[in-house]
């Protein structure tokens, strides 16, 4: 590739430039992150006779924590054009907009979808480890693998329920990261906005068409609806195939606003 | 060429009138220009499409023959824009240095040292505990360092106090290369006198003069008068004792006073204007 679309060393030095310009703000982060996952895991267990968390709560929570805190922070991607004075500065680092962009999406969806769970996992054995010390009952370290595991028993489709969970999980970081490409000033906000008229649109669109217009009490015979799925399985895999759908052309959006932004 | 501009024409929206429309102009290499005009004349505008912050509606721009709207990191790292107002985050000046200085191939630490002495810049502090002025001392410093060959600055003496305006002059005069061209846009126009050596002067999205200190001084004789009038006066300013006045150049060569240039094109006659064109 031209060394004017990617260079390894440059994106290095973007990471360079990011830890050292944010060393506080990622420090006090990480710091409220694991405060919170504590004292939330702390009054949960004390809420239950101090009984130490299981597989379950363990997943539950996983899911919460990273649900809300990996928005909170995708939410807030390209933080530089949120003022036109740091999209200036941005915009003329020497670097490619293609280093620009995946050093966002590595910094912001990559952490998230790996640094978020591993130091849940990591808070989660010290805060059942800590308990253990002011109660009697012993508590059962949960392996690092249940962070994707799903649970002991082998669950039918399980290649389409992973894909699935993942399309989901991707369309939702890349929507809010979407968001923080198009809008300057509170984007998480107008992201949410701007996805909550979409679907209050489909679903108002859909109850139309199926109610109003007799479409759902239309029953024509299997093998004459190729395209509609018909089974749980086929339309599993059609929304699986939405969502990573919608995933590449958002990011591909941000790519492009990234690209093409003027000051 | 460093800078070459052809039929650039440009808009903010297709509704409005084009802010520049047929502007042509070229600057070379190993000089300090001046892009003077009143507030409102397009200078940052035109500053922007030159370094790629805008897209040209029609025309073009070459960097380096580079299109700076492709925002190539290989021109990137040859172009440094100093805004009027800045963004820093709220790290050490060392900490700044050691985060950008790798962007810049040619980037100088020793003469970021000396330049943050000449300005007395305390080196210990946070970005954000100095002053306006004290930050954009250390901008230009910083600006000055990487080396690029094309360093943009949009008002740099604003805010700056006299003793460091003249330190400005003194560290922008002596830390150039001839490879280096410096475009400084200011409506201050005293600040860089003695600094420039060509003038760009914009009004109303045009150039209405595009002429080194050279030929004005050449074409143009700057002079003080007991009175304003004579056959030869093409623009005259009344001062405590007398008048400035400018005159077409007879013989030799005089200063350029910029201020009265400046003024004796925004406000002076047709004539006055033919003589710079």
């Amino acid at each position: 590739m031209s060394n004017n679309i990617f260079s390894r060393k440059r994106f290095l030095l973007l990471f360079k430039q990011h830890f050292i310009h944010n060393a506080q703000f990622l420090w006090l982060s990480t710091g409220a992150y694991i405060g919170v996952i504590f004292i939330v895991l702390s009054i949960a267990q004390m809420g239950n006779n101090l009984r130490p968390h299981e597989l379950d709560s363990f997943q539950g929570f996983l899911v919460g924590f990273v649900t809300v805190f990996g928005i909170l922070y995708v939410g807030h991607s390209f933080p530089a054009f949120r003022s036109k004075e740091s999209t200036i500065g941005f915009l003329m680092m020497p670097a490619s907009a293609l280093e620009k962009f995946l050093f966002e999406l590595v910094i912001r969806i990559g952490l998230v979808l790996v640094a978020l769970p591993l130091l849940y996992w990591v808070v989660f054995q010290l805060q059942g480890y800590f308990f253990t010390i002011f109660t009697g009952e012993a508590f059962e370290p949960i392996g690092v693998q249940y962070l994707v595991k799903l649970g002991e028993r082998p669950v039918e489709h399980m290649f389409l329920i992973y894909s699935f969970i993942t399309g989901g999980v991707l369309l939702a970081l890349s929507l809010a990261f979407t968001g923080s490409a198009m809008f300057t000033k509170q984007p998480l906000v107008k992201s949410l906005f701007a996805v909550a008229m979409v679907v209050m649109f489909f679903v108002g669109y859909s109850y139309i068409v199926l109610e109003h217009l007799g479409v759902g009490r239309y029953n024509p015979p299997e093998d004459t609806m190729l395209l509609a799925p018909s089974g749980e399985k086929s339309a599993l895999r059609a929304v699986t195939i939405a969502f990573f759908t919608g995933t590449v052309v958002m990011l591909f959006v941000a790519f492009r606003k990234l690209k093409e932004r003027e000051v | 060429m460093m800078v070459t501009i052809k039929d650039l024409k440009f808009s903010y929206s297709k509704k409005q009138q084009p802010l520049f429309q047929d502007l042509q102009c070229e600057l070379p290499s190993g000089s300090i220009v001046g892009l003077l005009g009143k507030n409102g004349a397009g200078k940052t505008t035109l500053l922007k499409l030159m370094i790629g912050l805008l897209q040209p509606t029609e025309g073009s721009v070459r960097i380096i023959g580079e299109q700076p709207w492709d925002r190539h990191p290989s021109l990137l790292q040859e172009v440094y824009f100093l805004p009027e107002e800045f963004h820093h985050p709220g790290i050490s000046i060392g900490n700044y240095v050691k985060a950008n200085s790798g962007f810049y191939p040619r980037f100088d630490e020793e003469l970021l040292q000396r330049l943050i002495t000449d300005f007395e810049l305390p080196d210990n502090k946070r970005l954000n505990q100095l002053s306006y002025g004290q930050k954009k001392k250390f901008l230009i410093s910083f600006a000055l360092s990487t080396k690029c060959r094309l360093l943009v600055l949009d008002e740099p003496t604003n805010g700056l106090d006299i003793p460091s305006k003249s330190i400005f002059r003194k560290v922008m005069a002596g830390s150039l290369d001839e490879d280096q061209l410096v475009i400084i846009s200011t409506h201050q126009v005293r600040d860089v006198e003695n600094l420039i050596d060509r003038v760009l002067m914009l009004e109303k999205g045009k150039f209405i003069m595009q002429k080194s200190l050279f030929e004005i001084s050449s074409n143009l004789q700057f002079a003080t008068a007991t009175s304003p009038e004579g056959e030869n006066v093409l623009y005259h300013e009344m001062v405590p004792g007398g008048y400035k006045v400018i005159r077409p150049q007879t013989g030799g060569s005089s200063s350029v006073d910029i201020e009265l240039l400046f003024n004796a094109i925004s406000n002076g006659t047709e004539k006055m204007r033919e003589y710079v064109k």
